[in-house]
């Protein structure tokens, strides 16, 4: 079950591929074929249900691409 | 479900364009974003004033919304020193390359540490001139490409590589040294300890604190930013260890 979910921002991103690297539950992978209008390549999130709302990958992104959200009940 | 941000952009942060103009993979903005975190939680941001060199960190001025200066090249603390005696109650820092404050501000560094001015510096030391594409710095590792060292940094014509942070705990004056990394998580949160530190020392009328951070640059070391973290680990951090070198709570 996931604790939360993350936004890419897909101008922003640079492809370098820090969040796949970080993501622990390997939540995120580089696409093969997903570019982004810069021509950059994109990640993907695979596995959803496992993010665990760290916000690691948040962190590590140099270009600010990543927003990272936590369920919370109200 | 409802929803709170973990992580967005920082509170000081205006986007875009800031970390826009970064190559990809550059770790330069990782390491705006620890400081900001910094300031971010310790509710100092109306009273830091950022003091610019010239190099790709220097980027950063279209990004923070705080009071900032870009100064002389190399000369970020000779700006620092005179804003800081005009306004004590400042938080006055400095934020440089390696080339900017070990090569072309050697002096002024040198000096603002024999004059114990209470200022933080936080140099980004990515082992090369990365703005003018790559030359050698003194901070280069041995065998390293560039463009002005083709073969490799030979340490019969060219020397060896220079420890910022060690030079700077060995003054009288500096009360807080450090150097840090954002290679990884475990170290993005040390190296935001050691800014946070640097400031309090700063904050306490202590003395000069200093924190570098290793930096990855993937156009000009021929790497993909992937690998980039992989010599960080393995080849700089051999030169160049991490860890606090000085912390005094003041000058002895
Ligand atoms: S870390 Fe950021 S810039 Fe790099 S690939 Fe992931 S989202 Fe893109
Ligand atoms: S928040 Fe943590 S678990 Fe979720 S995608 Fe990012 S790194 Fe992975
Ligand atoms: S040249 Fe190097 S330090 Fe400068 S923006 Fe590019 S990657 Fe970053």
């Amino acid at each position: 079950m996931a604790k939360g979910e993350i936004a890419i921002k897909e101008n922003n991103c640079r492809g370098c591929g820090y969040c796949q690297r970080f993501c622990k539950p390997e939540c995120i992978v580089m696409s093969e074929d997903k570019l982004s209008s810069l021509g950059y390549i994109l990640p993907v999130v695979v596995n959803p249900d496992e993010c665990t709302a760290c916000g690691i990958c948040g962190r590590m992104c140099p270009h600010y691409a990543i927003e990272v959200y936590k369920y919370v009940t109200e | 479900m409802a929803k709170k941000m973990v992580t967005g952009n920082p509170a000081i942060w205006i986007d875009p364009p800031g970390a826009a103009m970064y190559c990809p993979g550059c770790q330069h903005p990782v390491v705006h974003r620890v400081i900001a975190d910094v300031i971010e939680e310790m509710g100092i941001d109306g009273e830091v004033i950022c003091m610019l060199g010239v190099g790709c960190h220097a980027f950063v001025q279209v990004a923070w919304n705080i009071d900032m200066l870009s100064c002389a090249h190399g000369r970020a603390l000779d700006s620092g020193t005179a804003l800081k005696r005009l306004k004590p109650e400042a938080i006055v820092f400095t934020v440089q390359g390696d080339g900017d404050c070990i090569a072309i501000g050697a002096g002024a560094f040198v000096a603002a540490m024999t004059r114990a001015e209470k200022i933080t510096t936080i140099m980004y030391n990515n082992t090369n001139y990365g703005t003018t594409g790559g030359q050698l710095a003194p901070t280069t590792l041995l065998g390293q490409k560039t463009t002005t060292t083709p073969r490799g940094r030979d340490a019969s014509v060219e020397g060896y590589p220079a420890h910022t942070a060690e030079l700077a705990a060995t003054f009288r004056g500096t009360v807080y040294s450090a150097r840090g990394s954002v290679h990884t998580p475990a170290n993005y949160q040390r190296t935001k300890k050691y800014i946070k530190t640097a400031f309090q020392k700063q904050i306490d009328g202590a003395g000069y604190s200093f924190v570098e951070v290793l930096v990855a640059c993937p156009p000009n070391w021929h790497l993909p930013p992937v690998e980039c973290l992989d010599r960080i680990e393995n080849e700089l951090i051999v030169e160049f260890p991490l860890g606090e070198f000085k912390n005094e709570d003041k000058i002895i």
